[in-house]
């Protein structure tokens, strides 16, 4: 009722404006097709503000121009333009917007209506991805979906983000979800299977976002069961954008930006006079304890060997490393279709500069999809995407392992001698900047071609449908996909670089293959019965993926000029290649009783070659059921409040497979030597019991639409994993550190809130809001050996304990410093502190001090347009709550004297203890320190907690008539601001494991853009 | 027809079903990987290949100079913030991995693993000689465990613990206990008496261990275990009957480059695939390297005050920056590690030298001083083949004898062990650490107690 006034008076105002220029009275009705009058729909003159509404009986009168066109509108049905054309009389009769009240949902092996849909999925369409990033899909989910976290803990472009959906399924197997696109599961490679790890590297970004109509979360089992064993994490469907009938489209989009540290405190270190206060302090305080310490040199000793002991040369080399990087983005495509043949087409371009000197990420990429109608019972679509993806950069620390890379970025960074300058009098750049004497000039390390890490990545997707129809009741689906990837990885460390100096020079190429062959065969039936409706299908699929290497790497190069391989001499060579196989039965039946009552079940069965012949099989299978209340006679009178109520549950079971190959074979390795001589050795003890990763999964909710206007979806889920791949640690002494079992049990549960609103919709102004909320946990429910603690990660940081949740820090706790004597203090027992400090790590015991998992996480977007819409604003907060990160630079940079022999501290490491400072934050530094108060403790976990403003868009379609059918100009701002946060100076976009390594911080980037529309 | 379109489906299954049975491309099962004597010598290899796997804190990288890094001749040119200085200086804890622990213990299953194979093999009399050596094999990797993680039994240290001994293939889920330091040694002589006791391998084998360095390896598990009567015959053994010879004045400053030099018993081969890149010993003892392993300057004008005693040229004096090159670390420097001949990246490349002739001359001088007969005539022996125009001395001293080591077997592991086993100090610097200190045996790594759930001792201090 609001909302009639609220147009009635918009059509009021516009008419009153308009008056003077009537020369026509048009008059008619808008209707449904069936011919009930819609009442309170709008007719306007197109290209004006001008309009009136429709009343009750669906008739409408109006003054216009001889030649204007009126358009007709209704919310939830499609808009439709007629031109007056001198006539007096103009009916309308208005479809429904299908994609409005009946959304299609993409789902396991087809697609369905979302009413009907007794799942639980999260659909975002791809211009929603788009728009967040140009570079890659999963960073283009961040705040979008409930249940979905998207870590991202790395500015550097072209690096992987990861994605978990309903929480941490697995504790030693895979955690990220299946993608399938255009029903084509894509290679599960990895980033191991495709390069060696001297940096982070995502496979996900050889997909162009732009390419992409929409993507679907499957998260309960209802939804994801039907892929069987390798659903278990939730599956992302991937649709690709297809040509429309009856319309022809060239758009081009084009995109300029810069991007740079999202918090530029976040890694400042000590300046010149800083830093030499701090050597003089560290130094004296050491060799007051024993002077071997500090090398037998006193403080103004150690500060006189700075390169400006004066204290007059300052050098910020945060900003000579990281810098303000230009990224630009240009994608044509075209959609077009006839009755029969369907086509899309795009090509992109992608190039996104590094915040890191030298380093950037670039993309070709091309697509084509087509499909035709051969004949009344044959179909055909063949979809073909290329891509090329190139990156340089540098190493970095994504291996979450102690020690730093000297040429990575942080290694630079702390190593960097703040008193040095960064050029010589003559304008060449200093070679002699590292206070270690290990590290360079950044300049010269990162942005000369003497040290760098470059990829080349070629990705081809092929696939083809052919859809048979035998009757109007049975058909059959062939779907055949190819999904290749070819990345080559070449590594540089040229004769004069800091890695390349031992060996004079490195050069590395790697080739890296994979193939993922898949083809799968579906037979459908529906029919339906007065008011009963059954669908079901049945299958068959195999899957056949195959990745090898090969590299040659060369050593003892003449100088820095040339790095290819022959210019040096035969370093080493190498080569594997592996193979996993699978077959599987599916099938899945659905019915409804009058689009009130549903029932559905999908079974699959799967063997893998990943697991032993007595244990390759496995059953998965999945029951949901779902009751749209909103459809009940009783419901009549408040149809209005229920516009639509559904409830559902599902249940059902997912699995999950250990990742590596031949992991239940007992094996002797033959890539061994010894001398000249070949060397074998026992490599892997038999394990032929192994077998899969099983969940089981609960999921309950409902589905609320309120007035036509707002959707609210909740929903509660329970997934207890059982029989864990683990990687049970090992003693030593049989040979093997570590082996994997089917033990120990992990829940994850959870509750999800969707809410889609349209606050407002005015003619000049609407506003809607989306906002998801999500609480969620993961607890280690079981484990082997009685329950016993099982320590893991980088020096034994982590722990797995029964009732606890996962990635829990497990380290000693950090009490603070001893304002009298300056020295740090440990808890000896965090738990009884009864028990009194101490001022040595090795004396402090540990206990559970933080986890990396957040409590709450969640987005809200709120989009607007204004005037009509000419103008659009739209922006997207996100949060989390219940979190903390390890801080690993921290431990460099906050290391109390213990490093200073090699490194700068942390610009606020500056506040430690002295006689005069007795309240500092830190102790008193000790080169050398004997106490390691630096070591990993509680003062490294620090809280993610916070809100951020993740994107602003601000838009303008600029109204054109001639040769273009729209203009869109818009400024985008990614990260521009932390709204609130718990730990300030320390960007809490970290990895899902809370690790953050921050080699190339979180960025934040300014980006104008244009859409043209021919 | 239709009984063809049943067969392809049939044979379309099956070959599916086949292709559910995948194989690696780098490895063979372990039922048909030794299958014969060809492949028991690739066995044989590969456990060398685990126990000097290239990486951090293994037998071939840091551990091998071990000894001297906490010996009383160690100096630390640079600090790099890598391992050696961190052994030099004491503070490793029992967070660190140590490699050695884990490649030791895989190479020795995988010792075990060839020996059960080797006994299902059909030529007995092929075989033997490849079972003589792994057990050879089992007992070094064995005693390297007892000197890095265990006390030396004639150190007098309280510490009775052992290592847990690996005699057999295990269950993947065992977890062992500590032998005594008795039965721990008991277990080493043990497996060097089974080689010897088969009489093979008394040829040269370059890079492996055959009849001599099993005997010889026997004497110096006596002397350590104060068996001194018995390190006196097997070393007596060695020095009158094997084909090695001593280096000699004219040689001495050129084999350390050489393979299967005339002296070398033992040394574990690195080659440009196989080595520890930069956590090898000449890395770390090298001016532009990590230069985290140097002579210190004490020891410099000790050795080099004899110009007459040749391996006064075994050490450099780099203690000026040539050109005042900041990349360069001055100090001073042993020279052993000269990279083998050929080697492309000389620092990398270095054979790790477990053991050499002129050792047994000093297992027998102390182990005849300790059971009372004359050590002086094997000390002459070896002096005469190292200082110009040497005269003879008539009595020596356990000093001389340790003196002696500290100059011969400087850079090659040795040295801290020879006084802790003396129940001597070691003056590391500032740093003095008595064959009581805990910090003379270094902990069992963590996750190894944290496993055992108390079943395994972690050594006292830790």
């Amino acid at each position: 009722m609001c909302r009639k006034i609220v147009i009635s008076l918009a059509a009021l105002c516009g008419f009153m404006a308009f008056a003077a220029a009537q020369d026509l009275t048009v008059s008619g009705t808008v209707t449904d097709p069936e011919g009930y009058p819609l009442d309170g729909a709008t007719i306007i003159v197109k290209g004006t503000t001008t309009g009136v509404s429709v009343n009750s009986d669906g008739r409408y009168e109006i003054k216009v121009p001889k030649e204007a066109v009126l358009i007709a509108s209704y919310l939830g049905y499609l808009p439709q333009e007629k031109p007056v054309a001198g006539e007096h009389t103009l009916n309308f009769i208005l479809s429904e917007d299908t994609a409005y009240l009946d959304d299609v949902i993409v789902v396991a092996y087809g697609a369905m209506s979302k009413q009907d849909f007794t799942g639980s999925a999260s659909q975002v369409s791809g211009d929603a991805l788009a728009q967040s990033s140009r570079e890659s899909v999963d960073k283009g989910m961040i705040g979008k979906m409930s249940g979905v976290r998207i870590a991202s803990d790395n500015g550097d472009p072209g690096s992987a983000g990861s994605v978990q959906i309903r929480g941490v399924g697995s504790i030693s197997a895979g955690t990220s979800p299946l993608y399938v696109i255009d029903g084509v599961v894509m290679s599960t490679s990895t980033a191991s299977d495709l390069q060696v790890g001297y940096k982070s590297m995502g496979v996900l970004n050889s997909i162009n976002p732009e390419d992409i109509e929409s993507m679907t979360v499957l998260k309960d089992a209802a939804a994801a069961s039907l892929y069987g064993s390798r659903a278990a994490n939730g599956v992302i469907i991937i649709t690709t954008k297809r040509g429309k009938q009856g319309r022809t489209t060239v758009s081009y989009n084009g995109e300029v930006g810069v991007s740079s540290m999202a918090d530029n405190k976040a890694l400042r270190m000590m300046n010149g006079p800083q830093f030499i206060q701090y050597l003089k302090d560290a130094g004296d305080n050491a060799y007051a304890i024993n002077p071997a310490y500090s090398y037998g040199f006193t403080g103004d000793e150690i500060a006189a060997m700075t390169a400006d002991p004066s204290g007059e040369t300052s050098t910020d080399w945060t900003d000579q490393i990281f810098r303000q990087a230009l990224t630009h983005n240009h994608q044509i495509s075209l959609t077009a279709g006839g009755e029969k043949t369907k086509v899309y087409a795009g090509i992109g371009y992608d190039k996104t500069d590094g915040i890191v000197l030298g380093s950037y990420f670039e993309r070709y990429s091309g697509r084509v999809n087509v499909d035709h109608q051969v004949s009344d019972w044959l179909k055909v679509g063949i979809r073909q995407m290329v891509s090329f993806t190139g990156t340089k950069g540098h190493s970095d620390q994504s291996n979450q392992a102690q020690g730093m890379g000297y040429a990575t970025p942080l290694g630079v960074l702390t190593q960097s001698d703040p008193t040095a300058l960064p050029k010589n009098p003559d304008g060449s750049w200093n070679e002699y900047v590292s206070w270690s004497g290990q590290t360079g000039n950044p300049h010269l390390v990162f942005d000369s071609d003497t040290e760098y890490n470059k990829t080349h990545m070629m990705r081809s997707l092929s696939s083809l449908d052919l859809d048979v129809k035998f009757t109007d009741y049975l058909s059959l689906t062939n779907t055949f996909g190819y999904d290749y990837i070819d990345n080559k990885q070449y590594l540089w460390w040229a004769p004069s670089s800091i890695d390349g100096a031992s060996m004079n020079g490195l050069s590395a190429s790697y080739i890296f293959q994979t193939s993922d062959l898949t083809n799968s065969t579906i037979l459908r039936y529906s029919d339906s019965f007065g008011a009963h409706a059954i669908s079901a299908i049945a299958g068959f699929e195999v899957a056949d993926h195959r990745t090898g290497y090969t590299y040659a790497s060369a050593n003892n190069f003449p100088n820095d000029k040339l790095n290819a391989l022959s210019v040096g001499q035969v370093d080493g060579v190498g080569g594997a290649s592996y193979r996993s196989f699978m077959m599987s039965l599916l099938g899945n039946a659905n019915y409804d009783y009058d689009n009130r009552y549903y029932l559905s079940a999908s079974f699959r069965r799967d063997g893998s070659s990943r697991l032993g012949p007595d244990s390759r099989w496995a059953n998965f299978w999945s029951v949901s059921a779902a009751w749209r209340i909103s459809r009940e006679a009783f419901m009549e009178n408040v149809s209005d409040l229920f516009h639509d109520l559904k409830i559902k549950a599902s249940y059902g079971t997912n699995g999950n497979l250990p990742s590596e190959y031949y992991a239940y074979q007992g094996l002797y390795s033959a890539s061994a030597g010894y001398g000249t001589a070949s060397g074998i050795f026992w490599s892997n003890p038999e394990n032929s019991h192994l077998g899969w990763e099983k969940s089981r999964n609960f999921n309950v909710g409902f589905d609320w639409n309120l007035y036509n206007r707002v959707d609210i979806g909740v929903e509660y889920y329970n997934k207890y994993t059982s029989s864990l791949i683990f990687n049970m640690p090992a003693s030593a002494v049989t040979g093997f550190s570590s082996y994997t079992s089917n033990v120990g049990h992990l829940l994850n549960d959870g509750v999800e809130v969707e809410i889609s609103s349209q606050n407002i919709s005015r003619r000049n102004f609407t506003w809607s809001t989306d906002f998801n909320f999500t609480w969620q946990r993961s607890v280690v429910k079981n484990l082997p050996n009685d329950g016993a603690d099982i320590i893991y990660g980088d020096g034994g940081m982590y722990i797995h304990r029964e009732g606890e949740s996962m990635y829990s820090f497990y380290l000693p706790e950090w009490k603070g410093v001893d304002a009298e004597t300056g020295l740090g203090e440990f808890w000896v027992d965090p738990l009884d502190h009864s028990q009194g400090v101490t001022n040595y790590y090795s004396q402090a015991g540990s206990a559970i001090v933080g986890k990396a998992l957040p409590d709450f996480t969640g987005g809200m977007t709120n989009t607007m347009t204004f005037l009509d819409g000419l103008l659009d604003l739209s922006f997207l907060i996100s949060y989390q709550f219940g979190g903390s990160l390890f801080d690993y630079p921290g431990y460099f940079t906050h290391s109390d004297g213990f490093r200073a022999a090699s490194m700068n501290a942390a610009a606020d490491a500056a506040d430690y203890w002295t006689p005069q400072n007795r309240d500092a934050e830190f102790p008193k530094p000790i080169m050398n320190n004997p106490y390691r108060w630096d070591r990993f403790s509680s003062r490294l976990i620090k809280s993610t907690d916070n809100i951020r403003m993740r994107e602003i868009t601000v838009g303008c379609n600029i109204p054109v008539k001639k040769y273009l059918e729209s203009v869109r100009v818009y400024f985008r701002a990614t990260n521009p601001f932390m709204i609130w946060s718990a730990v300030p100076d320390i960007d809490p976009d970290v990895a899902i494991n809370g690790y953050r390594t921050a080699d190339v911080p979180v960025t934040k980037s300014f980006v104008l853009g244009i859409n043209l529309t021919l | 027809m239709k009984k063809s379109i049943y067969m392809l489906a049939c044979l379309t299954v099956a070959a599916a079903c086949e292709a559910l049975d995948q194989a690696p491309s780098t490895s063979v099962t372990t039922d048909t990987a030794i299958t014969g004597v060809e492949d028991l010598a690739n066995a044989v290899n590969g456990a060398y290949y685990v126990a000097t796997y290239g990486t951090m804190l293994t037998v071939a990288s840091e551990m091998s100079i071990y000894a001297d890094l906490v010996g009383p001749d160690s100096y630390q040119p640079a600090s790099s913030g890598q391992n050696a200085s961190r052994l030099a200086g004491f503070s490793m804890t029992a967070n660190d991995t140590y490699n050695a622990y884990y490649y030791l213990y895989a190479a020795i299953a995988s010792v075990n693993s060839a020996l059960e194979k080797a006994a299902l093999l059909e030529d007995q009399e092929a075989v033997a000689p490849y079972v003589a050596e792994l057990y050879a094999m089992r007992g070094l990797f064995h005693f390297h465990l007892a000197t890095y993680f265990a006390p030396i039994p004639t150190s007098g240290s309280e510490n009775q613990f052992g290592l847990v001994l690996a005699d057999k293939v295990f269950d993947i889920d065992y977890v062992g206990k500590r032998a005594s330091l008795a039965d721990t040694y008991a277990f080493i002589i043990g497996d060097f008496t089974k080689a010897v006791e088969t009489g093979l391998n008394k040829d040269r084998n370059t890079g492996h261990l055959n009849y001599w360095a099993a005997l010889a390896l026997r004497a110096r598990a006596n002397l350590y275990a104060g068996n001194y009567a018995a390190a006196l015959d097997d070393a007596e053994e060695v020095l009158e009957t094997s084909p090695y010879r001593l280096y000699t004045i004219d040689n001495y400053t050129k084999v350390w480059s050489q393979e299967g030099a005339d002296e070398v018993i033992m040394e574990y081969l690195q080659t440009d695939t196989y080595n520890a890149q930069r956590y090898a010993p000449g890395y770390y003892a090298s001016p532009r390297g990590y230069s985290e392993y140097g002579v210190s300057p004490e020891f410099y004008s000790w050795i080099t005050s004899d110009p007459s005693d040749v391996r006064s040229k075994m050490v450099a004096d780099y203690s000026v920056a040539p050109g005042g090159d900041p990349d360069y670390n001055a100090g001073y420097y042993p020279l052993k590690f000269p990279g083998n001949a050929g080697a492309s990246v000389p620092a990398y490349v270095n054979n790790i030298k477990v053991l050499r002739l002129s050792e047994m001359l000093l297992v027998a001088a102390e182990a005849a001083l300790k059971t009372g007969e004359d050590a002086d005539s094997y000390v002459n022996a070896l002096r005469r083949n190292r200082i110009v125009g040497y005269e003879d001395v008539a009595t020596v001293t356990l000093e001389d004898i340790l003196n002696e080591r500290r100059k011969e077997f400087f850079a090659e592991g040795q040295i801290a062990f020879d006084f802790w086993r003396n129940g001597l100090e070691v003056a590391n610097g500032s740093l003095v650490t008595g064959p009581q200190d805990y910090r003379t045996v270094l902990p069992f790594p963590k996750e190894e107690i944290d496993l055992a759930k108390g079943l395994l001792m972690q050594n006292p201090g830790y």
